[in-house]
C-alpha cells in the first residue's frame, strides 16, 4: 500500500499537467480576480454617472438644487455619485450626450420643474440604476422643498427664518450585522474557484486509478498481476492522488487568505476540513470516472467548467442562474458535488452555527461513499474481466 | 482533400469536447441572455430593489415609512428566524432590509418636540450595495421628513404623516434621449459576450487536439513520407483550422441571431453585422491559438489546462462576463492587451451606439481588426515554433 501510495505521488508530482492545473489554475484565476474586484469595491462603479447640468436663470436661482449637487459630486466628495460638467444650453448638452461624453443631463424650467433627461446609450450600457438613484437624491430634495414651502405658509411660520428641511440629522440608521461577516460579493467568486480547483483535481485520481488498470499499459498489466492484494493498490493509489490535491488546494487556499487578503471568516481548523472534504469528494469523483473507459482527462474539465456555473463562478449572469436554480429545485443544485464544497466555505463565512457547515460536509462524504463504491464495483469488473 | 477530410476525422471522435465547449457553454450563454432582463431602452425604468421591512412598532409612522420604503421596489417576506434572516442577506435575496424597532413612533414625536435626536432605525444591506444605497436614500430621506414635520408643525403621529405625504408630492421628470441608432437588445450583447469563452475554449482545444493526434511521432513520419507535397498538406491543416474556428463561431452567433435577435437583423443589420466580425476575429484568433499549442505539443490534459486558463483569463481580464463598465482602471489598462477586450468594446460599442455613421462603424473596426491582428501575431509565432522543431528533427 505505502509502494502504490508513493508511486502515485511521484507520478503526480512528475506530471507537469497536474501542476498546470491543480497549482497554477487557481492561482492566476486569484490574481485575476484580485485585480477585478479592485475596483467593485469603490461604490462609484456600480453607481455613478457622468452628469452634465444646463445653466440657466432658473438654475442659478435654485440655491438649494446647486447645494444638493455638489454634496453628491465626486468633485468635493470622496463617496460621490456623479462627475458634474456644466452647459450653456440644452443642444450643447444634448451633443455631448451624442458624443458620448455624459450620461445624463439636468435642466430647470422657469417654473422650477427640474427634469433629467439621459441617454439612451447610457441606459442601454449601465442600466437605470444610476438615473434612479440621482433621480431619488432630486426627488428629496424637491420634498424638502415642498415641506418648507408648506411649513412656512402656516400661520405659525409665517414672517420667521426658513425651516431647514433637508438636514437629516433627526433621525439616523444604524448598520445592523445580521451575518457571522458582512455580505461580500467577492468572496463568492473564491469560493467557487476552491470548489473548481478539487474537481479538476479530479483527473489526477483519475489517471492514477487508469494506470492500475491492466489494459491501459504494461505498468498496469504486471500491477494486476502482482502478488499484493489490487485493493491495497487502490487505497494507496486514493491516498496518494488526495494528497497531492490536498496539498494544491491547500496552497490555492493560503495564495487567497495570504496574498488576495480574501476574508474566510473562521478559523484554520474548519477551513482544513472543509478543503480535505472537498478534495476527498474530487479524487473520488476521479476515480469513479478513471474506470469508464476511453475517459480523458480533458472531459473532467469539461464538466468541472460545466458544474461550476451553478456555483457562479462566471460573474454576475452565472451567478443569477445559479441562485434561480438552486431557489426552482433545490435537489438538483444540492447534487452539484461543486455547490457543496462552495457552500462549505460559505457557511463557515456567513453563519455563526456550524449546522450548514457540517451538513454540507456530511453530504460530501456521502458522494464520497457512493463514487468509491461504484468505483470498486467497476474495478472488480475490469480485472475480473481480464482474467 | 483527403488530408483535410483525414483531419475532420480526427476531430469527429473528439465530440465530447465540442459538446461540453460548444455546445453546453453557449446553450448556456444563450440562457443567461434570456433571464437577462432586456427592457426597452427607449423609455426610462426606475430600477427596483428587492426589500423587506421588519416593523417591531407598528404605530402610523412606522406603517408610513414601511409603505414608503416597498413603493416601487418589490417586497420580500423573509422567514422566522435568524437563519433566514442571514440567508436573505448573504444570498441577495434581499438587497436591503429595515428595522424598525418598538415605540419609534412614539419615540421619535417626544424628541422632535424636546429637539433631541430620535431612536435610530437599523438596517442591513446586501453585496448589491448599489441598489442597497437608493432604498437607504428613501428610507432616510423620509424618516427625516416625518422628524422635521413632527418638530415643526407637531400633533398626532397620523398629522405628522399626513403632513409628510403632503409634501412627498412631484417628482423629477426622467425623459430618455433617444439615440438615432436602436440599441442592441442588451440580452444578445450579454450572450454575445459571454460566448467568447465558449469559442476560445471549444476552438482551442479541438484544434489542440487534433494536431496532437497529427504530431504522433509514427503518424507524422508516415505523413511527411506522403508523395503529397508539403504545402498542401498544410493548407489543408490550416483550412481544418478555419473550419473549426467557423463553426464554433456560426453555431455560437447563429444561434444567437436566431435567438435573442430576429429584430436586429430587420432593424439594426449593421450593428449585428459588427457584433458577428467580433466573433469571428475572436474565433480566428482562438484558431490560431490551437494551433500555437498544437505545435508546442502539449498533451491533451495540458492543452485543456492552458485553454480554460487562457480562456478564462481572457474572458475575465476583457470584461465578457461583468461588463467593461465594472473593470477598475488599473485592469482595463493591462486588458488592453488581451483580444478578448477589443472583442468586448467591439460588441458593447455596436450594441450602444449613438448613430450608424461611418465614422463609428470605423472605430469598432479598427477594434475588431486589433483582434484578428493578435491572431496574426500568434499564427506566426505558432509557426517559427513549428519551423524550429521540424529543423531540430531534421538535423
Amino acid at each position: 500500500m505505502l509502494a502504490s501510495f508513493k508511486t502515485t505521488v511521484l507520478s503526480l508530482l512528475r506530471d507537469k499537467s497536474m501542476l498546470l492545473w491543480a497549482l497554477l489554475f487557481p492561482i492566476v484565476l486569484t490574481c485575476i480576480f484580485m485585480g477585478m474586484f479592485s475596483g467593485l469595491k469603490t461604490a462609484y462603479s456600480a453607481v455613478g454617472s457622468d452628469l452634465g447640468v444646463v445653466q440657466s436663470d432658473a438654475f442659478d436661482s435654485e440655491q438649494g438644487l446647486r447645494q444638493t449637487l455638489r454634496s453628491i459630486s465626486l468633485a468635493s466628495n470622496k463617496n460621490g455619485i456623479v462627475k458634474l460638467s456644466y452647459f450653456d444650453s440644452e443642444a450643447s448638452a444634448r451633443k455631448a450626450i451624442a458624443d458620448e461624453k455624459i450620461d445624463s443631463y439636468l435642466t430647470v424650467d422657469e417654473s422650477g420643474r427640474i427634469s433629467l433627461h439621459v441617454g439612451q446609450r447610457s441606459l442601454g450600457a449601465n442600466g437605470s440604476l444610476p438615473t434612479t438613484i440621482l433621480a431619488s437624491v432630486l426627488n428629496s430634495y424637491l420634498h424638502a422643498r415642498n415641506a418648507t414651502i408648506a411649513v412656512m405658509s402656516t400661520a405659525a411660520y409665517a414672517g420667521s427664518a426658513p425651516v431647514d428641511f433637508s438636514s437629516s440629522d433627526g433621525v439616523s440608521i444604524k448598520r445592523l450585522a445580521l451575518t457571522k461577516n458582512a455580505p461580500d460579493p467577492d468572496v463568492r467568486y473564491y469560493f467557487s474557484l476552491l470548489a473548481m480547483t478539487a474537481g479538476i483535481g479530479a483527473s489526477a485520481a483519475m489517471l492514477s486509478v487508469q494506470r492500475l488498470q491492466p489494459t491501459a499499459s504494461a505498468v498496469g498489466a504486471r500491477q494486476s498481476v502482482s502478488p499484493t492484494p489490487r485493493w491495497r493498490m487502490l487505497v494507496g493509489t486514493l491516498l496518494g492522488s488526495w494528497l497531492c490535491q490536498f496539498a494544491c488546494m491547500l496552497a490555492a487556499l493560503l495564495f487567497m487568505a495570504l496574498v488576495a487578503h480574501v476574508d474566510f471568516g473562521t478559523g484554520a481548523a474548519p477551513l482544513l476540513l472543509a478543503t480535505a472534504a472537498s478534495s476527498l469528494t474530487g479524487c473520488a469523483a476521479g476515480a469513479m470516472l478513471g474506470t469508464i473507459p476511453h475517459m480523458e482527462g480533458g472531459m473532467i474539465s469539461g464538466i468541472t467548467c460545466l458544474l461550476s456555473l451553478f456555483t457562479g463562478l462566471y460573474g454576475t449572469a452565472s451567478q443569477l442562474i445559479a441562485d434561480s436554480v438552486e431557489a426552482a429545485v433545490p435537489g438538483l443544485a444540492h447534487a452539484n458535488p461543486l455547490w457543496q464544497m462552495t457552500n462549505c466555505f460559505y457557511s463557515l463565512l456567513y453563519y455563526d452555527s456550524y449546522g450548514p457547515f457540517l451538513s454540507s460536509i456530511a453530504a460530501l462524504l456521502v458522494m464520497t461513499i457512493v463514487f468509491l463504491a461504484i468505483a470498486a464495483l467497476r474495478m472488480r469488473r475490469i480485472s475480473h474481466g481480464q482474467l | 482533400m483527403g488530408s483535410y477530410k483525414t483531419c475532420m476525422r480526427i476531430v469527429l471522435p473528439h465530440r465530447i469536447y465540442i459538446v461540453i465547449y460548444l455546445v453546453l457553454m453557449s446553450a448556456i450563454g444563450l440562457t443567461i441572455g434570456m433571464l437577462t432582463h432586456s427592457g426597452s431602452t427607449a423609455t426610462f425604468k426606475p430600477t427596483a430593489a428587492n426589500v423587506a421591512v421588519v416593523d417591531h412598532d407598528g404605530s402610523e409612522l412606522s406603517k408610513a415609512l414601511a409603505s414608503r420604503v416597498y413603493a416601487g421596489n418589490d417586497k420580500v417576506r423573509i422567514g422566522n428566524g435568524k437563519r433566514a434572516a442571514q440567508d436573505a442577506m448573504a444570498r441577495d435575496y434581499v438587497s436591503y432590509l429595515l428595522v424598525i424597532p418598538k415605540g419609534w413612533g412614539e419615540g421619535l414625536v417626544a424628541a422632535a418636540k424636546a429637539g433631541k435626536k430620535a431612536p435610530a432605525l437599523s438596517s442591513s444591506v446586501s453585496f448589491s450595495s448599489g441598489k442597497g444605497r437608493l432604498v437607504e436614500l428613501t428610507a432616510s430621506s423620509y424618516s427625516n421628513m416625518l422628524y422635521n414635520m413632527a418638530a415643526t408643525l407637531g400633533g398626532r403621529q397620523k398629522d405628522v404623516v399626513s403632513a409628510a405625504n403632503g409634501a412627498w408630492k412631484g417628482n423629477v421628470s426622467v425623459s430618455v434621449v433617444k439615440s438615432k441608432a436602436t440599441p442592441l437588445p442588451s440580452s444578445l450583447r450579454v450572450a454575445a459576450e459571454f460566448s467568447s469563452y465558449s469559442i476560445f475554449a471549444s476552438v482551442t482545444v479541438v484544434i489542440a487536439v487534433l494536431m496532437q493526434s497529427l504530431n504522433k511521432p509514427e503518424v507524422a513520419r508516415r505523413r511527411a513520407a506522403s508523395s503529397q507535397p508539403a504545402r498542401t498538406r498544410s493548407a489543408s491543416l490550416l483550412a481544418a483550422c478555419l473550419t473549426i474556428a467557423l463553426v464554433a463561431w456560426a453555431w455560437n452567433f447563429g444561434l444567437q441571431v436566431l435567438f435573442l435577435g430576429q429584430d436586429a437583423t430587420a432593424h439594426e443589420p449593421a450593428q449585428l453585422a459588427l457584433v458577428g466580425a467580433a466573433e469571428l476575429s475572436y474565433s480566428l484568433f482562438s484558431a490560431a491559438v490551437g494551433f500555437l499549442i498544437g505545435q508546442i505539443g502539449f498533451s491533451e490534459n495540458a492543452s485543456n489546462a492552458v485553454a480554460n486558463i487562457f480562456g478564462m483569463a481572457f474572458s475575465f481580464l476583457g470584461g465578457a462576463w461583468t461588463g467593461l463598465s465594472l473593470l477598475p482602471d488599473s485592469l482595463i489598462a493591462i486588458a488592453h492587451f488581451t483580444p478578448a477586450y477589443w472583442t468586448t468594446l467591439a460588441i458593447e460599442g455596436a450594441s450602444n451606439m449613438e448613430t450608424v455613421a461611418s465614422a463609428a462603424v470605423g472605430s469598432l473596426l479598427a477594434d475588431v481588426g486589433i483582434c484578428a491582428l493578435f491572431g496574426i501575431a500568434v499564427l506566426l509565432v505558432g509557426l517559427v515554433v513549428g519551423r524550429d522543431r521540424s529543423t531540430a528533427k531534421a538535423s
